[in-house]
């Protein structure tokens, strides 16, 4: 073995071949954005704040005190009860939606969709409108003397947590409902069995996979989303928002404590992604046979029930996004609304916050093109470098799925807080943060693009006289640029919703619109926090129109 | 045991036909078959059986009950698939066991009466293994083992075999037939391969386009055609153009009584090929064909000869005897077509027997 060569590929033009560049570059990148903030997260936990000496006392206290423990035991509760409401709206909507003819099959992806790319918080903030002490539904049930259960703490966190990732596991899950060879259930049928057993027996161990991946992002994104708990949890601490708390209140001095909490919540979500995996270990299913399954037409008092159910489901779904844009429309003086229609919440973010929407799509553009350049290099190296570094490229692109913003933040502050880099307070750490946060996901929707291109075409680029770095660029990348947009795209709409990180490294000139959002909310200001989040819904939106109209698989883009 | 009775049976997908009243009526205990190219119907009319989809018209008995408007999994008629469908997450134990646990059976049972069955399909040392484990003969054998253990009253196959290497093909399709027997099943199996069709059936129907042409035993089917789609898809056939005038036939050249009664015109005769034999024989009992050898190919045991003759153009199977083999393209040689061995359609599209 000579070294270092034996590790990246030694082709025909040596060492320093442009792909052997582009690597290291990428190994380089990823080094410096990603472990090394997580890697002083880690050893930030286990230095005493005032002596600065190795110790374990910041995870003994947080592994043994009340507080820590019960924002501990909420986190699973949200994250577990998310997960399950999730597969219980999202199951059975999928199975009605693959397995019978459910006229308005758009509307209910569509919606699913925008619930999915719209940010936790606002569906949080519109439950509080509609159900909270002061709602629409609670004083109409009060009027006529009904009390109606509090929203807030982990049930309304669980509410929102639901409706907000029932999309995962519904769009997962219809995905492999269609795939499944019908003969299964046939046979299943034939021998016996009755549809409903059929279903549990049969089909749901078959789409096992695609639900389990569902549910697990669904628990991964709840325990570590901010927003939800901080607007609607009220008492109801979990694990990020105590973070969130303990960072600012350790501002200045070693953010110990907040660090220890921060890779409690990595290792849940890292249990999580490797439980899933080892039970999919087991499961072998693909099969060669391509019988798929037809539609059965609806009728009766099932329909009635499957009709019912989805439009229940789209009901509650796009409630929050209706709520918000009702809610922004309505005239207010100051924080109070007058009662009557009016543009004045639209005029406040003209007068007063101009910089702040400004911010949001100057950072979001910034970090997209950031993302869309690097993950078509990165994806041509995943996909087409067989390397075992080049798998591990990819294995590290898993890391920030499992990293909580608000760590990844606590990480990039303790990085980046002194010369010669200090980024502290600048635009760049936000920009920076959203994009490696973010990256994986213009990495996913490029290299699915580029699996589907033969390397032959380049090939034959090469063979004809063109060098590999050219060829890259005038073969491959026009043929990548659907996949490219498409990515840039959902990182578009990621960023601009991104809340849990910037939260804790904007300052007054740095401000977004999720930051303003999340303040408005808790100053009461709702008119102001329904203007913004419409422009925040609407900016998504037409994303996903975009999305919709260059992807194949439309819905599938999203999970 | 069980007859399977069914009274004319439609089924359209949208505004094609795919079945045009199909009746039949399946003695207890046979292995009938439902022969026929590829879209002709058979796996429509077979997923009708056994409930996957409703009939548009006509019922469907087993014995003296109407099962055709009960759900599959009411119905009691096993299916082995063509794709296997042997359940991906369940091993071979769970897989032949489940029909069995639908229906209650105590464990203690469950496990005596799989256990024999896997001895039966020779899987018994597979038991505990899983599907992906498993060739895609063994699949077949759960599979059929699967829907044998639960006693049904008909056993329905859809094209079983075809999924499997020929050398397979034939050998399996031996066990399915032993095992039929040994349980005395009806079974209606379901094949586009005419050969497989023949070797395994008590009685076969020949389908095309959604009807059942023909209905019979193997031999029935191959010596007597019902029409000119069962003498061309089942064996091949040598078809000639042959015209009556009077009492008179005209065919191949030769000029002789004609053996049916029929107005003068058109018919077509046919023959099969390894009924042609080398040289002239007495004109009384055949027609002599003098013609010049287009290709002699020898095909393993037989030697196929393709002949002109002026406008005729016939196969010959021959036994590869010293004689034959010794022929090549342009040699000139006399074939005799045997009378008794011809059979006559009437020349329309899918002409029906006369004589
Ligand atoms: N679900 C369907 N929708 C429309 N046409 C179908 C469907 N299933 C089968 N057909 C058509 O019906 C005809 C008979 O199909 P099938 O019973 O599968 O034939 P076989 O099994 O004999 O090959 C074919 O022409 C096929 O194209
Ligand atoms: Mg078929």
């Amino acid at each position: 073995m000579t070294g270092l060569s034996a590790l990246f590929r030694k082709g025909p033009g040596g060492l320093f071949t442009f792909w052997n560049v582009v690597f290291a570059l990428c190994l380089a990148m990823i080094a410096v954005l990603l472990l090394r903030p997580i890697s002083e997260v880690f050893v930030v936990g286990f230095i005493d704040p005032d002596s600065g000496a190795f110790t374990l006392t910041n995870y003994v206290r947080v592994l043994t005190r009340p507080y820590y423990l019960a924002a501990l035991r909420n986190t699973l509760v949200v994250g577990g009860g998310g997960a399950l409401g999730a597969c219980i709206i999202g199951v059975p909507l999928a199975y009605f939606v693959a397995r019978f003819r459910v006229k308005g099959r758009n509307v209910i992806s569509t919606v699913a969709v925008l619930a999915l790319v719209s940010p936790p918080f606002i569906g949080a903030y519109s439950w509080i409108l509609v159900l909270g002490s002061n709602g629409w539904i609670t004083r109409l049930l009060r009027a006529w003397g009904i009390a109606f259960p509090s929203i807030y703490g982990t049930p309304g966190i669980i509410l929102v947590f639901t409706l907000k990732f029932f999309p995962f596991v519904y769009l997962m899950t219809e995905g492999a409902l269609r795939s499944v060879n019908r003969s299964y259930e046939e046979a299943a049928a034939n021998l016996g069995c009755a549809p409903l057993s059929r279903f549990f027996r049969i089909t749901l161990p078959l789409v096992f996979p695609a639900v389990s991946s569902g549910a697990i992002l669904a628990f991964v994104l709840s325990i570590a989303d901010f927003g939800t708990p901080a607007v609607i949890g009220r008492n109801a601490n979990t694990l990020s928002t105590i973070a969130y708390n303990q960072y600012t209140s350790e501002m200045g001095g070693t953010p110990s404590i907040a660090v220890a909490i921060s890779m409690l919540m990595i290792v849940i979500s890292m249990a999580a992604v490797f439980l899933q995996r080892y039970f999919l270990g087991k499961r072998r299913y693909a099969g060669a046979f391509t019988n798929l399954p037809e539609q059965k037409p609806l009728s009766g008092l099932f329909g009635i029930l499957v009709y019912g159910f989805c439009a229940l489901v789209v009901l509650f779904a796009a409630l929050p996004m209706i709520v918000v844009f009702y809610t922004s429309l309505l005239a207010t003086n100051g924080p109070v609304f007058t009662g009557a229609f009016g543009l004045s919440s639209y005029q406040r973010v003209w007068r007063e916050l101009p910089n702040v929407v400004g911010n949001s799509f100057l950072f979001s553009l910034a970090a997209v093109a950031m993302i869309s350049l690097t993950s078509a290099f990165i994806s041509y190296v995943v996909v087409r470098r067989e390397t075992w570094l080049a798998g591990l490229l990819d294995s590290l692109l898993m890391v920030p799925y499992v990293v909580p913003g608000v760590v990844m933040a606590i990480g990039f502050t303790l990085t980046f807080n002194k010369p010669p880099v200090d980024l502290i307070g600048t635009a760049l750490i936000i920009i920076l943060v959203v994009f490696i946060r973010r990256l994986p996901y213009g990495v996913r929707s490029t290299s699915s693009i580029l699996r589907q291109i033969k390397p032959s075409i380049e090939e034959a680029a090469i063979n004809l006289g063109s060098p590999p770095a050219k060829a890259f660029l005038k073969v491959t990348v026009p043929i990548m640029i659907p996949g490219i947009i498409v990515g840039a795209m959902m990182s578009f709409i990621t960023a601009i919703n991104e809340l849990s990180s910037t939260l804790l490294l904007y300052t007054g000139a740095t401000a977004t619109m999720p930051v303003k959002i999340y303040a408005a909310v808790l100053d009461g200001e709702f008119g102001l926090a329904a203007a913004l989040s419409t422009i925040l819904l609407v900016s998504s939106g037409i994303c996903v129109f975009v999305v919709f109209r260059l992807s194949e698989n439309r819905e599938g883009a999203f999970v | 045991m069980a007859r399977v009775r069914i009274l004319d049976l439609k089924k359209s997908y949208g505004d094609f036909t795919a079945l045009k009243s199909i009746s039949l009526d399946i003695p207890s205990g046979a292995f009938f078959t439902l022969l026929g190219p590829s879209g002709c119907g058979k796996t429509t009319l077979l997923r009708a059986i056994a409930g996957f989809h409703a009939q548009d018209a006509g019922s469907i008995w087993v014995d003296d009950v109407s099962i055709g408007e009960k759900p599959a999994h009411l119905r009691d008629v096993g299916m082995v698939f063509q794709d296997y469908a042997v359940f991906p997450h369940l091993s071979v134990f769970d897989n032949v066991a489940f029909g069995l646990r639908q229906r209650k059976v105590p464990t203690a049972e469950i496990r005596a009466r799989v256990g024999k069955m896997l001895d039966v399909v020779q899987l018994g040392p597979l038991a505990k293994r899983m599907p992906h484990q498993l060739s895609g003969g063994q699949q077949q054998r759960v599979g059929l083992a699967r829907a044998l253990v639960i006693r049904p009253k008909v056993l329905l196959m859809d094209e079983p075999l075809s999924n499997l290497d020929a050398k397979l093909r034939v050998e399996l399709r031996r066990d399915i037939r032993d095992l039929q027997r040994e349980f005395g099943i009806t079974t209606i199996y379901v094949t586009h391969d005419q050969e497989e069709a023949l070797a395994v059936s008590d009685q076969v129907c020949v389908m095309h386009q959604g009807i059942a042409q023909q209905v019979g035993t193997p031999w029935e089917i191959y010596s007597r055609a019902a029409n000119l789609f069962v003498a061309s898809f089942v064996g091949s056939n040598n078809r000639i153009k042959a015209a009556v005038s009077g009492d008179r036939l005209e065919v191949a050249g030769a000029s002789i009584p004609c053996p049916f009664s029929h107005a003068a015109g058109p018919v077509v005769a046919t023959i099969r090929p390894e009924k042609l034999r080398l040289g002239a024989t007495d004109p009384a009992t055949s027609i002599c064909v003098r013609g010049r050898v287009r290709h002699a190919m020898f095909i393993g045991r037989e030697l196929e000869i393709g002949l002109d003759a002026g406008d005729l153009s016939l196969t010959a199977l021959l036994a590869a005897d010293a004689r034959a083999v010794g022929l090549g393209p342009g040699d000139e040689v006399d074939v005799s077509l045997p009378l008794a061995d011809f059979a006559f359609y009437e020349d329309t599209e899918n002409g029906s027997l006369i004589a």
